[in-house]
């Protein structure tokens, strides 16, 4: 194999790092090891540094309970600095893919997202992303006559791309095995607190903002408004009209955003993302669902 | 006219200073040169210039002309390279795994090289990784020609002046040039966003399929995937 130099090879090593979640063996050599901290070393050490995205598949409950929905999490736990992405229209990366394997006749919901945040980086390049720890929601119907005989096991399978400077795509086949339960309420697991964390970043149906929330187009522009916001900012998703200008006019200090957007064409025809409002009396913020289509005025 | 004389002078210099000068400075190209017309922005604001409507190259319009040194340290003029062929730009970063996907993993631009070189197309990668930044400088770009066995120059344009003027944003992003000019493509490489898997549908053959054809570009513009354009702040 010809070598590579260091900034190739960091990123092959590091793809070999994860895949199956284990770490690369160190090369084998004659040669007496680096003083530690040369830069020698300090290569060394980064290439065999451990995926800075840890991925795993939870539950919210200790156990499945057949006529219920059954609320599974794909919790991300990532390491500072780093960031990955949101389905948004986002400027780099590439999107998260997550395929669950569930028992014959249990039905897997749409997947949902909690709202990201905003990236800028160098050169204005915009993405909508998540840091630290997230959580994305996966609800799955169970049958009322679904057997409960036995723990079931489902299974997943998940690829990412994570980035801090460099990325690094990782991907993870993971399971997780669940006891029946009986009772209306099954107990709560150790990651419910997780789950609450990323339902408080869920959009709600823009109806709960009204009358609050009001809106005009005028053209390709769209004017929003939350009565008493102190901040509003918009997350485009992946088929939402183009937002032109997004890293000046995207967000707003104030309680008013004035979004314009490319025209609509086959795939995009509508304003669609979250919005999120921060008021002076609420520390929390707010979420919204948002799906505008341009009226002609 | 003394302006006229001044770009004449840089472009035969062929100093890869040129290329910043060239894109801001207030000149009219030589009449010759006239198919690759540069944007006549009268302000040279700095704002202005980094401003998203002035930096996107349009399909359907002029692509932005450009100058650069290749990691060979030889100079690759656009309007000379390009003339009466059709040009592939594609943003490139020896340390992005999309990069490696694309030119290690697999051999998806040495493929479009061996089957549409011959036919008039000219292949191009550019690197507007800022000094410092992940897979930027000559010696990385030279290694990467050598070890991909890459067939066509690869271009550094440390100062971001191109991939702005482009609006490139990930690499890779490709970009084709019609033999008049103007943009007509910009976008993903292909249809498929995993870092190993290729796409069933690779929009650079495509459309230059089409291009040699005579027809009209069907997919013009995709959603570029990758890693950042490392631009320097």
């Amino acid at each position: 194999m010809p070598s590579l130099p260091r900034s190739i090879s960091l990123a092959a090593l590091a793809l070999g790092n994860f895949l199956g979640g284990a770490q690369a063996e160190p090369p084998r050599s004659a040669t007496p090891a680096p003083a530690p901290n040369s830069p020698a070393a300090i290569a060394a050490l980064k290439a065999k540094m451990p995926h800075p995205l840890r991925a795993t598949l939870v539950a919210e409950t200790q156990g499945y309970r057949p006529g219920s929905t059954l609320w599974l999490g794909l919790a991300l736990d990532l390491d500072p600095d780093w960031h990955t992405y949101w389905p948004g229209d986002n400027d780099t990366g590439a999107p998260s893919k997550l395929t669950i394997e569930a028992p014959a006749g249990w039905t897997v919901g749409p997947l949902q997202w909690p709202a990201p945040k905003r990236y800028i980086g160098d050169g204005d390049l915009l993405d909508y992303v998540y840091e630290g720890q997230a959580l994305v929601l996966i609800p799955i119907t169970i049958p009322a006559n679904a057997s409960a005989s036995a723990a079931v096991t489902i299974t997943a399978s998940a690829t990412w791309l994570v980035c801090k400077d460099a990325c690094i795509p990782g991907k993870a086949d993971l399971f997780i095995e669940l006891p029946p339960v009986t009772g209306p309420t099954p107990p709560l697991s150790t990651a419910a607190p997780r789950f609450a964390a990323a339902r408080e970043r869920l959009p709600k149906d823009a109806s709960e903002a009204a009358p609050s929330l009001t809106h005009a187009w005028t053209g390709g522009r769209l004017d929003l408004r939350f009565v008493g916001a102190r901040e509003l900012t918009f997350y485009p998703d992946e088929k939402s009209l183009h937002l032109q200008n997004a890293v000046a006019s995207g967000s707003s200090k104030s309680d008013s955003l004035a979004l314009t957007f490319d025209a609509p064409d086959a795939d995009r025809k509508a304003a669609t993302g979250v919005l999120e409002v921060r008021t002076s009396s609420n520390p929390k913020p707010q979420f919204f669902s948002i799906d505008l289509k341009p009226t002609d005025k | 006219m003394k302006n006229t004389t001044l770009w004449t002078t840089l472009l035969a210099a062929g100093l890869a200073v040129g290329s910043t000068l060239a894109l801001t400075a207030n000149a009219q190209p030589p009449a010759e040169k006239g198919k690759y017309a540069e944007k006549q922005d009268k302000k040279t604001d700095k704002k202005a210039e980094k401003s998203e409507s002035n930096r996107k190259a349009k399909v359907g319009e002029i692509a932005p002309t450009f100058s650069l040194t290749d990691t060979d340290g030889n100079n690759v003029d656009l309007a000379i390279i390009g003339k009466d062929k059709v040009v592939v730009l594609e943003w490139f970063n020896p340390g992005c795994p999309f990069v490696v996907k694309h030119h290690q993993k697999n051999t998806t631009f040495a493929s479009l090289n061996n089957d549409f070189a011959s036919k008039g197309v000219v292949f191009l990668a550019i690197n507007s990784g800022a000094k410092g930044k992940e897979g930027a400088g000559i010696e990385a770009n030279k290694t990467a020609k050598k070890d991909w066995k890459i067939p066509y120059p690869v271009l550094l344009d440390e100062s971001g002046t191109v991939g702005r003027a482009y609006g490139a944003k990930t690499t890779p992003h490709v970009f084709i040039i019609g033999k008049d000019g103007k943009l007509v493509y910009n976008g993903a490489i292909d249809n498929n966003s995993d870092a190993s898997k290729l796409g069933d549908k690779n929009y650079a053959r495509l459309a230059l399929d089409e291009i040699l054809a005579g027809k009209p570009v069907t997919t013009s513009e995709t959603k570029p995937y990758g890693c950042s354009v490392k631009y320097g702040n």
